[in-house]
């Protein structure tokens, strides 16, 4: 029996609708499409046989556009664009999410869905996220996003106005989670629905005509993501430290005290942009340890010693080591 | 499996031993140093059926395991969560540790226990991952 995954029903330029999906060929999701009244064909990315290949979706503009999650099962998984016919472009790190006109809308597996739009970075969390499942988009109704997510431990999915974050639960009229839906329109949506108590995978496309849609308040919050403007930045500080290095050099080499170009204060200004991405990173050793050589240099009419090279030179490598990702898990 | 120390009690010294069965006294562990270090690599299913949804992490319990005041972490690494964490005391043991790890996740997950090690800063340093790769400049 097909195992089947991941509808999402589109109307093409003309009007006709296409119906996306994904199928396991040989323990890999691929993707597939199928014209109204033609055998499905599968949607070739290019992307080697062992990924998996997921979460299409698309819409026309000159064109069909298609966006798609691809990845190793074991591996991390990245949010692609592709024009039908076309080689696929990779966008970011993604378990989750999809790309058309002016929004990228992705997210990795514990949330939050992060919204790109109009030069702006949105971020949308959900109340008690366990997992999130899929994330895409009413092909009716652009503005909403679709999402198949846990919370609390229980699948749900979810609709949500990404301009005026409200949400509905949609389900099947028992109240069971209608499993990475998209709407087929007139109301009706299509979700993976399961067919077996053994396997988990196996699954058939079905439509659900009648679906129980109810109002969520409280659940999804959407914020502008601030911490874009932070000066939490890790590579900022290495930068700054690997010219304080640089500008040390310069004044034991003789352009510091008496020379016409006197590289002191140059020295004085990255040290401070230092101090200040190390107070902002939050790594109390790395912004004491520029503080405190702040005050010797300051001391010292600002000229360094070989010593004080050694420091930021350790300090630099240190910061190599710090995994950004996880800041907060290599913080004391 | 491996063991950076074994540990068997001899009033306050310790007798390890070695890696070619000799028994060795020592005041304190007798490492090279702290090194960041990937202790254990495994997969994970959160699907029903997939034999792969409990993991036990039994031999990662006890003394011995890892570098004495260093940190442990349980990372998943394709979408770099970090699941636990905690401090390795002076006889080895990663405090905290879980007996098993169980995923509720419904797909493949690529699970991580690792060591980290503490510099002059205050700063944590693991192994290399792909989760160590997310690394760019706000500035120009």
């Amino acid at each position: 029996m097909e195992s089947l995954h991941m509808p999402f029903w589109a109307e093409n330029i003309d009007g006709k609708s296409i119906h996306f999906f994904c199928k396991l060929i040989a323990e890999r999701w691929k993707m597939f499409y199928q014209k109204q009244g033609q055998a499905p064909v599968r949607l070739e990315t290019g992307l080697p046989d062992m990924w998996n290949e997921c979460c299409p979706s698309a819409s026309w503009k000159d064109g069909a556009h298609i966006s798609f999650v691809a990845g190793i099962p074991e591996g991390r998984y990245h949010l692609y664009t592709m024009d039908m016919g076309s080689e696929p472009q990779r966008l970011m790190a993604a378990d989750v999410g999809y790309a058309r006109w002016g929004w990228k809308v992705h997210g990795m597996r514990r949330g939050p869905v992060v919204i790109e739009h109009a030069s702006k970075t949105m971020l949308l969390n959900i109340k008690d996220l366990t997992y999130l499942y899929r994330v895409t988009f009413d092909a009716c109704q652009p503005i909403i996003a679709l999402i198949t997510c846990a919370r609390n431990g229980h699948d749900e999915s979810l609709s949500v106005n990404l301009q005026t974050g409200e949400t509905k639960r949609i389900s099947l009229e028992n109240g069971v989670c209608l499993y990475k839906a998209c709407h087929a329109g007139n109301g009706q949506y299509v979700y993976a629905n399961r067919l077996s108590d053994d396997d988990f995978e196996l699954r058939e496309l079905a439509i659900c005509a009648n679906p129980k849609i109810e109002p969520l308040a409280g659940v999804v919050e959407i914020t502008e993501d601030n911490t874009i403007y932070s000066q939490d930045c890790l590579p900022c500080l290495r930068k700054h430290l690997a010219q304080s290095i640089s500008y040390m050099k310069e004044i034991s080499n003789g352009h510091g005290i008496g020379a016409s170009l006197d590289h002191r204060p140059d020295l004085e200004g990255e040290i401070g942009n230092a101090e200040s991405h190390a107070k902002a990173i939050g790594v109390p050793g790395y912004y004491k340890t520029l503080r405190d050589l702040r005050h010797k240099l300051d001391n010292n009419k600002w000229i360094p010693e070989t010593v004080d090279v050694a420091l930021l030179r350790r300090l630099w490598k240190s910061t190599m080591g710090m995994s950004s990702c996880n800041c907060g898990r290599n913080k004391k | 499996m491996k063991k950076i120390w074994t540990k068997i009690l001899s009033g306050i010294r310790k007798v390890v031993v070695s890696d070619d069965g000799m028994p060795i006294v020592c005041d304190e562990c007798p490492c090279d140093g702290c090194e960041p270090e990937t202790l254990y690599d495994f997969l994970v299913d959160g699907r029903e059926g997939s034999g792969l949804t409990k993991v036990s992490l039994i031999p990662w319990t006890g003394e011995g395991i890892g570098y004495p005041d260093g940190y442990w972490r349980l990372l998943e690494t394709s979408d770099c969560y970090v699941y636990a964490t905690g401090e390795i005391d002076k006889n080895g043991v990663l405090v905290g540790l879980p007996r098993y790890f169980v995923s509720e996740y419904h797909y493949m997950g690529h699970m991580l226990l690792q060591q980290g090690c503490e510099d002059e800063f205050g700063v944590i340093h693991w192994p290399a991952s792909a989760c160590d790769t997310f690394n760019y400049s706000k500035e120009d």
